[in-house]
């Protein structure tokens, strides 16, 4: 088809459009009934191409909702960190001086799930105050512990990590153990060392136990989905975890503000946290 | 139909039909008698489909005009017509006859072939015609009744005034 043809092809086209849309303004404007009904036509094909590009704006536009999620629920953990101090506070007779614990929300990099030792790297690091040893918690229980930061990324050791044990407690009666991950099922942890007496049950929450300086207490893990008892002495308790790995995205670091006082006392009363 | 004065003729003619069909022949709400689509259909086959949609539109224009009903409606299914007219000749007729000065007419295509020509143009015109006609208000069965009976009449329609009026003029 040559450049002639095609341009007179197009004028065809645009005479045709234009004599039908006269003749549709004519009927339009000379039987109330086909006004009536064509108008209502319109509309409907209207409504629906308005109510596509809202789909669309909405989708485009839910990367910028979500990260406002994320920089409020970040503001509603410290504000809630802020309030459990200050309740811990009204029970006791000290002077609170205890700083608590902040959050910097981050996003996942990099991260391994199918290891034995599995890692994650966040993208906030020492510029924004992260060092080694902060706890890394989701909406859905921990995730892992700071290893090692740069200015602006952090390595997570990973609680899918057979060398990692956390120190956790079993919700309804405070009695504590560690919990470590058997390097099988990302969604399965072991509790050991519980006492027999502890009368846990299956479908018993599991959280922190606050007793490191790394995890905030409280912070629900788990459930218990299986208890055996070992050698007569301990439970261990199968834990299923809440955390879904595959789907982590964003994170936060959780940081002690009290944890340079902690260590300093530690280390003058010759405890080594690890 | 060869020179102007001629087209003029045979167009005031069928208008002049359609208006006499208009105000003394009335068969019935399923059928429409209507002589816009011989009017498009016997356009000279050398004649441009710019050209052709226009003349449609003022064919249709006039015969809405002429005719106590709604302006506009014989006009977009006529544009409509016009615009397809060309593609359905070549649906049963030579590609070469479409830049030659040729009527389609039974004469000059013979009748079996002339008369699934006509049947085609007819219901790309009445669908259009209907469809704006009955916009909202009628149901499918309806629709498909008044299409089915208004395509048989004007088909006679057609044949009829392709004898009487081209024939005698030939």
């Amino acid at each position: 088809m040559g450049r002639s043809a095609f341009v007179r092809n197009i004028i065809t086209i645009v005479v045709f459009i234009t004599l039908e849309a006269l003749c549709i303004v004519m009927i339009t404007n000379n039987s109330i009934v086909q006004r009536y009904n064509i108008m209502g036509d319109l509309r409907e094909v209207q409504s629906f191409f308005w109510e596509k590009t809202g789909d669309i704006s909405y989708y485009f536009s839910l990367k910028k909702d979500n990260q406002a999620l994320v920089a409020e629920n970040e503001n509603l953990r410290r504000q809630l960190g802020l309030y459990q101090q200050l309740g811990a506070v009204s029970d006791s007779s000290f002077t609170p001086i205890s700083g608590g614990y902040s959050y910097t929300q981050a996003d996942i990099v990099k991260m391994s799930t199918s290891k034995q030792h599995n890692y994650m790297l966040l993208n906030k690091g020492s510029i924004l105050g992260i060092s080694e040893g902060m706890g890394v918690v989701s909406d859905n229980g921990i995730v892992g512990i700071v290893d090692a930061v740069s200015d602006n990324y952090s390595h997570v050791i990973s609680t899918l990590n057979v060398g990692q044990s956390i120190s956790a407690r079993l919700a309804k009666n405070d009695h504590f153990g560690l919990m470590h991950w058997d390097g099988v099922d990302q969604h399965k942890a072991t509790l050991s060392e519980i006492s027999l007496h502890c009368e846990a049950a299956r479908g018993d929450t599991i959280s922190t136990s606050g007793y490191s300086s790394v995890f905030p207490a409280d912070i629900p893990i788990g459930i218990v989905s299986d208890i055996k008892q070992v050698g007569g002495l301990y439970l261990d308790i199968e834990v299923e975890l809440f955390q879904d790995y595959k789907s982590l995205r964003h994170v936060y670091i959780v940081a002690n503000n009290d944890k340079s006082e902690i260590t300093q006392l530690e280390q003058q009363a010759g405890i080594n946290e690890d | 139909m060869k020179t102007n004065p001629s087209k003029i003729l045979f167009c005031a003619v069928v208008l002049l039909i359609q208006i006499v069909l208009s105000d003394f022949v009335n068969i019935g709400p399923y059928v429409y008698l209507c002589t816009v689509p011989m009017l498009v259909i016997y356009l000279s086959m050398d004649q441009d489909s710019i050209g052709s949609m226009l003349l449609a539109f003022g064919f249709g224009l006039a015969v809405d005009a002429l005719e106590d009903g709604v302006l506009g409606l014989n006009a977009v299914s006529a544009v409509a017509l016009a615009a397809v007219r060309k593609p359905l000749f070549t649906i049963f007729f030579s590609k070469e006859n479409l830049n030659r000065a040729i009527i389609p007419s039974i004469q000059e295509v013979g009748i079996f072939k002339h008369v699934n020509y006509i049947l085609c143009s007819l219901v790309v015109y009445f669908v259009v015609y209907i469809f704006f006609d009955s916009i909202g208000l009628e149901n499918f069965s309806t629709s498909l009744l008044r299409l089915v009976f208004s395509c048989a009449a004007n088909l006679l329609l057609i044949l009829s005034l392709d004898f009487f009026l081209l024939n005698t003029r030939r």
